[in-house]
């Protein structure tokens, strides 16, 4: 009873009794310090000071009974557990009481985390329009990864990671030749390269993780930080090197997971050359120690500096120039030099045939139905199949899309049959679109009136801006060219159509030609040809595999790339090649291409019947001594290399030449494969010859050298016997006092070894100084 | 030193054995002390380089063999470096613009500036009063209209320092005011004739063994070679001295099959196949092989070029002859001037095979 009043007067006294938990510890508080107050005012104090250490005022309440007592005002943030446990902790713990207060704990908590999450959810869900879905839906595990067609690609940066095992997490390793001895690959940098959007960053990010790596990322952004902040410009390159160092060296401080060094968009970071200048420094360092010990392995290991965490850069464009730079000094070249390449491609048309670009395109697909499906967008296969065509399978360029216009694409439509009405003619048509458009007629008008509708649409609507912004105008131009072939050879077979065409294409060329010429605003005519040629009223659809150009469409991007990097191989060759083969040759890259790296590759690959030099004849003897030289001159190193895939050695000469010389296809007179087994075969037996015949050359070139050598180094020898004979008055004086012990020890005798003296003393000395001695100048000294 | 087409190349004049008027004119020049400036032009593989050189060799002496390479940094315009390689002697440097892309007006600028400003000091022969120094080009037509103009001015500003040896394969990218203030001098394609006597001396040279000692039967056989090799000097020496890698004594029989170049084949096969299959399927076979051969760094002209020779050896009709060569001279025009080759690579097959048509 008195308590419970107690309580009560408690409860009236703070106006503020929000939640029951507040009233249980309210109450439990009260009774307590009643107890406390009644059985010991020590113990009370002490609470006082426990509870609440700060002073807070108290009150005084009289009760029925007429005792007066004190109450102080609640602590509210008081656990009850902890009270009770406050209460009994003089005495011994009941087991039962002890157990029930863990479960009543255990339960308070697991509730506040259950609050705290949903409390998260609710935030999540608030801001759901804030975050872009490209962050939202970036892949958090392997399995959640977007193929995209690039599974052998990643299949490639895992076995490179892999490797580095033995060195990051002391796994055991095989040495089968594909990595040094410490188990590292042989290529210490891993270089991802490919068109932007497609993953790259998220697999590398992924698949560290995955590896066992915590990733330290250095980009664009974070690398020129530090630039800003210190703009002492030698310093820079220390810092970038001391970060990447400790990158190489160090595990991660929180959960002790051995770093993997990620450099982003290497070739558009403004400092990249020195970036790459320090990835060069630590690369030819580790090479150096290696070196270093293989000849003493024991010594100074400390000292000498070693990689021993993986280094991947992540690039779009290996062949960039930084535009001040052409040529051969770009940073890029470095990069390539020191590091494995693993490109990375883009998903290629679904429209194309071929397994492999129809699955790449179906994950993409697949991979945008379900972010489709759980954001609730409602879009229909069709439509994200036609997204992913306008992003040209940019996967983070298609959510944004998805995002952005997903809600409109339901709601006003997007397919072409609105546009072609004249609805909506204020938003651009895509290019896509644009094509339907131009391969189509509609059934109900007249020609007239589709053309003019037609005309419309490219003077005032919407295809205007289509047109006239040049990248989009090019691509509908592009997609026209690659797909007339198909429709044409629906429609009659004739090539009448086919030859007109190319002259309006190349009307379009020569407006591309000269961009600012007033005649490009007359390209949109293009387009209005293509529509009188190849227009249908019911055009087939092209579906895969019927086309009759494979492919098309990633045609012309990989001739780009490959052009790219054939020109780029024929350079580093030409540079390579000795400066008189420069003069008679000439730099000029066709003339390489069309003949010169043709006959070389011929040159390098007679018919040799063995593998030992003495089973030659003499004309093959005189051709391999021949071959050791053009080999020597284009300095090109004899290679041993493993196909990842097959597994078979190969032998390869770097630089490779292949690519440019050998073709594949069927107008050539033997098949792709057989030429290159047909090369193999012919350096099976070529190689061995080859490097034992340099190995002799350069044992001759040493031979001839020592001989020189030797003779110099006797002549050295005999010059320092003679200086060390008679270099300084200090002889004669070690003479005298020589001979003087000798003439005190009365054994006068000067041995013939005296007259070479006077050998010396014309030697040394200049002509101005010269002056006679005698015996008896010395003496008289 | 280890190819013949190093090894034999001649080093002065006298060495030089055809085309004998423009060698005695070129001796005549460099005997007279000064000298014009050059526009060397002619097919690749015709022995402009090499009669320069020899030029080069008569005024000065063997140093110009002497070679270097020297890095050269310029600033543009907009503040950025810009490192360029230099071939040079003590008498002369070499450049070729295409490695420096679009700033080549400036870098040509600055480096005849930079070169006409000191002024050639030479002890050694002053009484021969070589004061100037010899600037090569390399490719002039690939220079852009900018560079060619530049150079219009500092040609004349600087003729008492510098001679300018333009060297180019055609002279239809160069202006008139540079064509007016050069003297030209064309050097021709060696004929078949030419270049076997010059195979004939390499292999008595190299001591050669041929399966006959018919001194006609060689020739002819030679003749045979230097017509494989489209009279081009260089690529007769390289594909002469593979096929005497290839076996100890020369065949003269009619085995030059392995001198044929890949793509080559490739264009001589699609052209039959063009031939035969006129339609829009042999079209787009066609432009995949356009692709891949692009893609291997042949020049879409020399594509175009080798194609429609192999088409006018496959017909007789004069009239479908007449009108491939007027197509293929229209295509080669649209090449030059664009871009997109495929396009109009396409687009020459395309109207080839209407005009075969037509004409049977």
């Amino acid at each position: 009873m008195n308590s419970l009043s107690l309580s009560q007067s408690f409860l009236f006294d703070h106006q503020k009794p929000s939640d029951s938990e507040g009233f249980g510890s309210s109450f439990l508080f009260a009774s307590n310090s009643q107890k406390s107050k009644d059985n010991d005012d020590g113990l009370d104090l002490a609470e006082n000071i426990d509870i609440s250490p700060a002073s807070l005022s108290t009150k005084e309440v009289k009760l029925f009974s007429g005792n007066v007592i004190s109450l102080k005002p609640k602590v509210r943030n008081i656990q009850p557990v902890d009270q009770e446990f406050e209460t009994e902790s003089g005495g011994f713990m009941d087991v039962d009481t002890l157990f029930s207060k863990a479960m009543l704990r255990n339960k308070i908590k697991s509730n506040q985390k259950e609050l705290q999450l949903t409390k998260k959810d609710n935030k999540k869900g608030t801001g759901k329009g804030n975050e872009i879905w490209a962050e939202k839906y970036r892949p958090s595990k392997f399995i959640d990864l977007c193929s995209a067609g690039n599974d052998k690609q990643y299949r490639l940066v895992l076995h490179w990671l892999r490797k580095w095992n033995s060195v990051c997490f002391g796994d055991a390793f095989e040495n089968d030749g594909s990595v040094d001895k410490y188990g590292r690959p042989l290529r210490k940098v891993l270089l991802v390269h490919g068109p932007s959007g497609i993953g790259k960053t998220a697999a590398i990010h992924l698949m560290a993780k995955q590896m066992g790596y915590e990733v330290n990322e250095l980009n664009a952004a974070n690398s020129v930080i530090s630039s800003s902040e210190n703009s002492d410009t030698e310093n820079l390159s220390g810092m970038l090197k001391n970060r990447i160092k400790n990158a190489m060296t160090s595990n991660n401080v929180t959960d002790n997971k051995p770093w993997c060094l990620v450099i982003d968009e290497v070739d558009s970071c403004s400092n990249n050359g020195e970036i790459i200048k320090v990835l060069n420094d630590l690369v030819y360092a580790d090479l150096r120690s290696q070196d270093k010990n293989v000849s003493d392995d024991k010594k100074k290991k400390s000292k000498s500096f070693r990689l021993s965490r993986p280094i991947i850069c992540i690039a779009n464009d290996i062949y960039a120039n930084n535009p001040g730079r052409p040529g051969r000094n770009s940073p890029m070249d470095k990069l390539r030099a020191i590091s494995e390449i693993i490109q990375f491609k883009k998903p290629t048309s679904s429209k194309t045939p071929g397994s492999r670009g129809g699955a790449a395109m179906k994950s993409v697909k697949d991979h945008l139905m379900l972010v489709n499906k759980k954001e609730k967008v409602g879009l229909d296969n069709q439509q994200i199949g036609e997204i992913v065509e306008t992003c040209e399978g940019d996967i983070r360029a298609s959510l944004n899309h998805l995002q952005f216009h997903g809600r409109k694409l339901k709601s006003a439509g997007f397919l072409n049959e609105q546009h072609s009405n004249g609805i909506n003619k204020d938003t651009q048509i895509s290019w896509f679109a644009m094509i339907d458009l131009l391969f189509k007629r509609d059934g109900n008008l007249t020609k007239e009136q589709c053309f003019q509708n037609l005309l419309n649409l490219f003077l005032s609507g919407s295809g205007r801006s289509t047109v006239s912004s040049s990248n989009s105008h090019d691509k509908v131009i592009r997609e026209s060219f690659n797909k007339y072939l198909d429709v044409v050879n629906f429609q009659d077979d004739s090539l009448v159509k086919p030859s007109e065409f190319s002259d309006w294409l190349s009307f379009y060329d020569n407006i591309l030609s000269k961009p600012n010429d007033d005649i490009s605003q007359y390209s949109a005519l293009v387009n209005l040809k293509i529509w009188s040629l190849f227009s249908e009223i019911n055009p087939r659809k092209i579906f895969d595999g019927e086309s009759l150009v494979p492919n098309s469409r990633s045609l012309d991007f990989d001739t780009f790339e490959s052009i790219k990097q054939n020109k780029n191989l024929i350079k580093t060759t030409v540079d390579q090649l000795p400066l008189i083969m420069k003069l008679t040759i000439g730099t000029n890259p066709e003339d390489y291409a069309s003949y010169v790296l043709p006959y070389f590759n011929k040159l390098l690959h007679p018919d040799v019947s063995s593998k030992v030099k003495s089973n030659l004849n003499t004309t093959e003897q005189k051709s391999i001594e021949k071959i050791t030289a053009l080999v020597r001159d284009l300095d090109i190193k004899l290679e041993n290399e493993r196909d990842l895939e097959t597994g078979k050695t190969l032998l390869q000469m770097t630089p490779s030449w292949d690519s440019v010389i050998y073709f594949d296809n069927q107008f050539t007179s033997l098949p792709f494969a057989n030429l290159i087994t047909q090369q193999q075969n012919k350096r099976q037996n070529l190689f061995p010859l080859i490097s034992s015949e340099l190995e002799r050359l350069q044992m001759m070139r040493k031979a001839h050298k020592r001989p020189v050598l030797d003779s110099k180094a006797s002549e050295e020898k005999g010059q320092k016997k003679r200086i060390k004979i008679g270099s300084s008055i200090e002889f004669f004086k070690n003479r005298y006092e020589g001979l003087s012990s000798q003439a005190e020890n009365s054994k006068v005798s000067t041995p013939s070894e005296t007259t070479r003296i006077w050998v010396k003393y014309n030697e040394g000395f200049s002509n101005a100084v010269r002056k006679n001695i005698g015996w008896n100048d010395i003496w008289t000294r | 030193m280890s190819l013949w087409v190093d090894r034999y190349r001649p080093k002065s004049l006298s060495q030089l054995t055809y085309h004998d008027s423009i060698t005695q004119n070129l001796a005549a020049l460099s005997k007279s002390g000064d000298f014009p400036h050059l526009l060397v032009y002619g097919p690749s593989g015709a022995g402009k380089k090499t009669r320069i050189y020899s030029t080069l060799n008569e005024i000065f002496g063997a140093q110009v063999e002497k070679l270097k390479i020297d890095v050269k940094t310029f600033t543009t315009s907009s503040n950025r470096k810009l490192e360029f390689n230099v071939l040079s002697s003590n008498h002369h440097l070499e450049i070729t613009p295409s490695d420096m892309g679009n700033n080549d007006r400036v870098v040509i600028q600055d480096l005849l500036k930079d070169v006409a400003s000191t002024e050639q000091v030479d002890f050694q022969n002053s009484q021969k009063k070589h004061r100037f120094k010899i600037v090569i080009i390399n490719e002039a037509d690939s220079l852009s209209r900018d560079a060619q103009a530049a150079l219009r001015r500092t040609m004349e500003k600087y003729s008492t320092n510098i001679r300018l040896v333009l060297v180019c394969n055609t002279i239809s990218n160069i202006i008139a005011p540079i064509k007016s203030r050069t003297l030209l001098v064309r050097i021709p394609s060696p004929s078949v004739h030419d270049i076997s006597q010059v195979l004939l001396k390499v292999s008595k040279k190299e001591g050669l063994k041929y399966s006959t000692n018919n001194e006609d039967e060689i020739v002819r056989f030679l003749d045979n070679v230097a017509q494989h090799a489209n009279r081009n000097l260089r690529r007769a020496l390289l594909s002469f001295e593979t096929l005497a890698m290839q076996q100890e004594t020369i065949q003269t029989g009619n085995n030059l099959d392995i001198l044929n170049l890949d793509w080559e084949i490739i264009i001589k096969n699609m052209s039959r196949q063009i031939k035969t299959n006129r339609n829009v399927a042999t079209l787009a076979k066609v432009r995949v092989i356009f692709y891949e051969l692009l893609a291997h760094c042949i020049p879409a002209r020399t594509i175009l070029k080798t194609l429609l020779f192999e088409l006018l050896g496959l017909f007789d009709d004069t009239s479908i002859i007449e009108g491939l060569v007027e197509l293929a001279s229209v295509f080669d025009e649209r090449l030059s001037l664009g871009l997109k080759s495929i396009f109009h690579l396409e687009g020459f097959v395309a109207k080839a095979m209407v005009v075969m048509e037509h004409g049977s």
